[in-house]
């Protein structure tokens, strides 16, 4: 039993592994078609677990996916009646697999002891069904094409013997179907297959192979001529028909006579044929297409085959071009031309070269443009056989072209539009290369010049102005600057008429921001400056008119004044004590008259340049105590109380005193006025700024006060801070002005700090010994104040001129501009003057925190300038920046020096000095470098005595080396030394950021000789060559200097 | 009582000033004209001379010039009264000769300390400057 049972198993196993090696999926069902087992293949196949279908109903195995209408009516229906059935076939979209065509294949099988089971065998026919189909349609197809083919074929049986021919055959042929069918083919129609070569194909070549191609037959036919045919043959199998042989041909006669003279033609014109980046297109002498090259193809989208023998070029080019080049030429050459092929290769064909642009249309329909170049294909006897057409696709060039066109247009517009801004400008414009050629101008140029556009452009800029020099700064200086405005010069035209004009001018970069030069645009100013020169002019006459009317008024005003004041005297004596008020009411009335006529004479007379000073000296505390007594009534009128304050060391002061008396009283006048029940202090103090003494002035109240806005307008003539305070509080409005010229006529000035409602104070600050003005300069300081002060609106801020002014002195306008707009910037108050006297003067009134000054100038020199800035008392402790800037290079030097003392030195100056540079623990180390031993004696004696521990140098170099020992907390510099000078050492010193900050005192000789002032410009000229700083670190360097100074005073100031 | 010639052309400011001189306690002359201002002072021989400059026939200045041209009347103290205040009158006014200045409308008591210290005989100019305050 045992044996047998496992033989049993032994054979199931052996069974399953056969189950499990079918390759064709296997289902065991039981009779209620629950699924017993399923075989590898089955799980694979279906993609489903064995866990998704054992004892599952069929219908619900994995997702369902059995549940087929067909299947059911197979197992439910088929099944029961019959134990077998064969080629069920399925159709049926599973949802893991797809679309299928199932083979189902069924048994019932009795196993045994096992209940009855049925095995399910699936095949997928999926594939083969696919093929079918497709052969089924290759069938159809090739029918068709056998039928449809343009090509004679010839179908013939191994005898030779014709079984059919197609429509085509017949046709090219022109033989009829009786006279072909089962004819020998030799033997067709008249006999014109009786070919040798024929022969040898059909009866050699053929029976040993299946297949042969391009076989070239070249005949004489009866009917059609001879002609040139090319022969493929297939051997087929056609099952109950036997061994056929299918015989195609091709009319080559066309193609193979262009080939021919294309072949003639040459290499060129092949490697053009071969080429895919040209349409080489061969027609016959009809224009029938015989060649279509691959490039061709690749351009117009036809295969070789879709029109080669069937169109002509015309059919794809388009028409209505075809049409208007056959118009043109039919009238060009004077004969009628066909639209059509003919309008194609007519010049061609008259052995006219031709290459024409011609739209080719796609087989898409698309088109695009091509430049064809046609040829005629001639026969060795010259005649014509065909036409070559070689296009090129010139879509790309034609994009260019449009693109292009587009672009010059954009750029004409542009052009145009820029042109005509130009133009249209009503300044005169101009444009110049960065070496000042001219560029470009407009017509107001051409005008201003006198010259015409060709003339000016290619000339030098500065050739046309009186002052070509100034012209060409003007050029360097907007290089330097980038931007200059309101540069004024003056034209001069061909004819000599001269037009001043103002300059705004830029530079301008092209795209890559490489400069390409000067844009500048000049307005004529002329009528501007004759306008100005007669507003001038109108100016003075209006104070000259001022001046007389107000001596015509003086003179009833004095019988008035007189007549009212013996009046009073009378009625005292007389007592007649009711005349009394109204006499004294009369008498008030005419002295106001007189002082406002007073004011406006005043002011007259600072605005004609005739305002005169009476410096004397005098007491400054009496002078305090008559302005307190004539101001008291005033005072007390509106119940407030005067503190006087007058420092101890008050003392005297040089000034005009009735004008340093008129501004107190103004100013005590305004604050009796502007103030009620409150306090008005007048406060006066000596101080020192600046190294020199001034006397400073405060008025302070307790009134009203005033807004920053009504501060502005303050100081301006016939202005009060409010309209009508003129009318609540009197007075002339001119008052404040007045104060101000006095003050400034004086070298001084008035300020102001006030906040409204809590009071204000004025300050007036005066120089405790004025110098002498003269009239003009006056009259020039109050113009430059009142422009100074309206067109920024910050008046304010200049009301203090003296707090952080520099004074520039240079004669080259052009550096001028530059430090003063550079210093302006950098928040500096800042004035020029453009030579050595103006500069001094300006000084004195200034009294700048710091003078640049340069070192190199044709009429007064720097050394001069600064000679006479140190001999003067009151301009000395001004620090002075010596420099000197080239424009070109830009180049610059400038002598940083701390101060400067002249030589032989003076013990209470250099004292003076030293004081300034002591260091927090004395003695400090000093050096001295100076190569005169007497001037070194005499020095170190000075120092010694000031605390100083000397050391000595007698050159640059040998200073450096006694530097590198010891660092000195000052130097004491001679400029002139051998070996090494003063120019060359500051330049070191200035090299090494450990002694940058080391204060210089420069040595300088008093009365400079010619030599010695030749020495040291030439001393300047070599730091410049050797080691010039930048335009932009030197200018950092005078800003620094002078913010030093400024420091500097301010903190004197407020020591 | 010192005698003033007072020269003016302006028949109020020269009734209006001699009265008040008068009423000072001064004697006073008058002269409407540099011509007869200068006549005057040689027939009247006064202590000082007040003349206004813009003057008829012969103006202030050159009346000056030749008072104190001649021996006669070049001692008299002159002072020059002018309603012009233009820069330059007080220099000229002093160019031509005149001890002091003064400015109209005239301020009595101002010009009353100019004379006194003229007649008193250390005056000169720069007893006050020429100018009114306000």
């Amino acid at each position: 039993m045992m044996q047998r049972a496992q033989l049993v198993e032994d054979i199931e196993t052996y069974a399953q592994d056969i189950v499990n090696t079918v390759r064709e999926p296997l289902l065991m069902l039981d009779t209620t078609l629950r699924v017993q087992s399923a075989n590898s293949a089955f799980y694979q196949t279906f993609q489903v677990s064995s866990e998704e279908t054992e004892n599952r109903l069929i219908y619900e195995l994995g997702n369902g996916q059995w549940d087929i209408p067909a299947l059911r009516t197979l197992l439910e229906d088929v099944i029961p009646t019959s134990s077998v059935f064969n080629d069920f076939e399925l159709e049926h979209t599973f949802p893991v697999i797809g679309r299928r065509v199932m083979l189902l294949n069924g048994r019932k099988l009795r196993a045994g002891s096992h209940a009855e089971l049925l095995v399910l065998a699936m095949e997928d026919v999926t594939e083969r069904r696919r093929s079918e189909a497709d052969l089924k349609a290759i069938e159809t197809y090739a029918q068709n094409i056998v039928d449809t083919v343009r090509e004679p074929l010839l179908i013939l049986d191994t005898s030779l013997r014709v079984r059919s021919g197609n429509r085509a055959f017949y046709q090219t042929f022109q033989v009829s179907l009786e006279e072909t069918e089962n004819r020998l083919i030799y033997e067709l129609g008249n006999g014109q297959w009786d070919i040798p070569d024929l022969r040898t194909l059909l009866e050699d070549i053929v029976p040993k192979s299946s297949v042969f191609n391009n076989f070239e037959l070249e005949h004489t036919f009866p009917i059609i001529g001879r002609r040139v045919m090319l022969l493929n043959a297939r051997k087929l199998e056609a099952g109950h028909h036997g061994e056929l042989l299918v015989l195609a041909m091709e009319d080559v006669t066309a193609r193979k006579r262009a080939e021919e003279a294309l072949l003639k033609a040459g290499a060129l014109q092949s490697a053009i044929f071969n080429s895919a980046n040209f349409s080489s297109i061969a027609t016959d002498e009809k224009g029938v297409i015989q060649i279509f090259n691959v490039g061709a193809e690749r351009m117009l989208g036809y295969t070789a085959a879709e029109v080669m023998n069937k169109i002509t070029p015309a059919d794809i080019s388009d028409p209505q071009e075809v049409i208007a080049r056959a118009k043109a030429l039919s009238a060009e050459l004077g004969t009628r031309i066909t639209p059509g092929f003919e309008a194609l290769v007519f010049k061609a064909s008259r052995g006219i070269e031709d290459i024409y642009e011609l739209t080719y249309i796609r087989k898409d329909d698309s088109r695009f443009p091509a430049i064809v170049s046609v040829t005629a294909l001639r026969d060795e006897q010259g005649e014509i056989i065909g036409y070559l057409l070689i296009g090129t696709d010139n879509t790309a060039r034609k994009q260019v072209e449009a693109e292009r066109m587009l672009l010059d247009q954009r750029v004409r517009d542009q052009q145009f539009y820029t042109r005509s801004l130009i133009e249209s400008n009503i300044d005169a414009l101009i444009t110049t290369d960065p070496r000042g050629i001219i560029t470009d101008v407009n017509k107001q140029m051409e005008a201003l010049t006198g010259c015409t556009r060709d003339e000016l452009i290619g000339a030098p800029f500065k050739d046309y102005f009186t002052d070509p020099e100034r012209a060409e700064a003007a050029i360097k200086l907007v290089l330097g600057e980038s931007k200059v405005t309101n540069y004024e010069l003056t034209t001069r035209a061909r004819d000599g008429k001269e037009t001043v004009v103002s300059y705004n001018a830029t530079t301008f970069h092209d795209r890559d921001r490489k400069l390409q030069g000067v844009f500048a645009a000049a307005r004529d100013v002329t009528e501007r400056k004759r306008y100005e020169q007669s507003l001038e002019q109108a100016n003075r006459a209006k104070s000259v008119f001022l001046a007389n009317i107000s001596h015509e008024l003086r003179t009833p005003l004095n019988a008035i004044l007189g007549y009212s004041e013996m009046l009073q005297e009378e009625a005292v004596e007389r007592k007649l004590d009711e005349f009394g008020a109204d006499l004294r009411k009369i008498n008030g009335a005419g002295k106001h008259l007189l002082a406002l006529i007073n004011n406006i004479l005043d002011l007259s007379k600072i605005e004609a340049g005739k305002m005169e000073m009476f410096l004397e000296t005098f007491d400054v505390a009496r002078m305090i105590d008559e302005v307190a007594s004539t101001i008291l009534p005033m005072v007390n009128e509106n119940a407030n109380t005067l503190h006087i304050e007058c420092a101890p060391d008050l003392g005297a002061m040089h000034a005009d005193q009735i004008k340093v008396r008129q501004g107190l009283f103004n100013l005590l006048s305004n604050a009796a006025k502007f103030t009620h029940d409150g306090n008005i202090t007048l406060n006066a103090g000596r101080e020192i700024m600046d190294g020199s003494e001034w006397i400073v002035f405060r008025v302070a109240d307790t009134g009203i006060g005033l807004s920053p806005e009504q501060i502005v307008k303050l100081f301006q003539d016939f202005t009060q801070a409010d309209p009508s305070t003129t009318r609540k509080f009197g007075g002339t409005g001119l008052g404040l002005a007045l104060t101000r010229r006095f003050c400034q006529i004086m070298g001084g000035d008035v300020t102001v700090h006030s906040l409204p409602g809590k009071g204000s104070v004025f300050t007036i600050k005066l120089p405790a010994v004025v110098s002498e003005v003269k009239p003009e300069a006056a009259a020039e300081i109050a113009g430059a104040q009142v422009v100074g002060a309206s067109p920024d609106g910050d008046g304010t801020e200049r009301f203090a001129p003296t707090e952080s002014c520099v004074l520039v002195i240079d004669d080259d306008p052009v550096q001028r501009d530059l430090l003063d707009r550079f210093l302006s910037k950098e928040g500096f108050c800042v004035r020029t003057a453009a030579g050595g006297d103006a500069g001094l003067r300006l000084a004195r009134h200034l009294r700048p925190v710091a003078i640049t000054l340069d070192v190199m100038m044709p009429d007064m020199d720097g050394w001069s300038v600064l000679a006479a800035l140190k001999a003067d008392a009151a301009l000395r402790d001004i620090p002075v920046i010596m420099l000197t800037m080239v424009d070109d290079p830009e180049r610059g030097f400038t002598l940083g020096a701390a101060d400067y003392a002249t030589k032989p030195v003076d013990r209470a100056r250099l004292s003076h000095i030293l004081k300034k540079y002591t260091c927090p623990h004395p003695p400090c180390p000093a050096l001295m470098v100076e190569d005169d031993p007497a001037t070194r004696e005499l020095t170190r004696a000075i120092l010694e005595k000031e605390g100083w521990m000397v050391s000595e140098a007698e050159n640059g170099r040998a200073a450096l080396a006694c530097m590198e020992r010891e660092r000195p907390s000052l130097i004491l510099l001679d400029l002139m030394m051998p070996e090494m000078d003063g120019f060359e050492f500051v330049d070191r010193v200035r090299q090494h950021p450990e002694w940058r900050s080391i204060p210089i005192v420069v040595l300088t000789a008093k009365d400079l000789t010619a030599e010695e002032r030749r020495r040291l410009n030439g001393s300047v000229e070599t730091i410049l060559r050797k080691a010039g700083n930048s335009r932009t670190a030197l200018l950092n360097q005078v800003r620094d200097l002078a913010a030093k100074c400024s420091a500097r005073r301010r903190s004197e100031e407020h020591a | 009582m010192p005698k003033i010639l007072l020269v003016e052309d302006n028949e109020m400011n020269r009734d209006m000033l001699s009265r008040r001189l008068l009423r000072k306690g001064y004697q006073v002359v008058l002269a409407v004209d540099g011509r007869s201002g200068v006549e005057m002072a040689q027939t009247q021989a006064p202590d000082l001379i007040l003349i206004d400059m813009s003057l008829p026939v012969l103006d202030g200045w050159e009346a000056t010039r030749r008072l104190k041209a001649v021996a006669a009347t070049k001692h008299i103290p002159v002072i020059a009264l002018t309603a012009h205040a233009m820069s330059g009158d007080r220099e000229k006014a002093l160019e031509a000769g005149c001890d002091d200045y003064d400015t109209k409308p005239v301020e009595l008591l101002r010009l009353l300390g100019k004379i006194e210290a003229l007649l008193s005989g250390n005056g000169g100019e720069m007893a006050s400057s020429g100018n009114p305050t306000s």
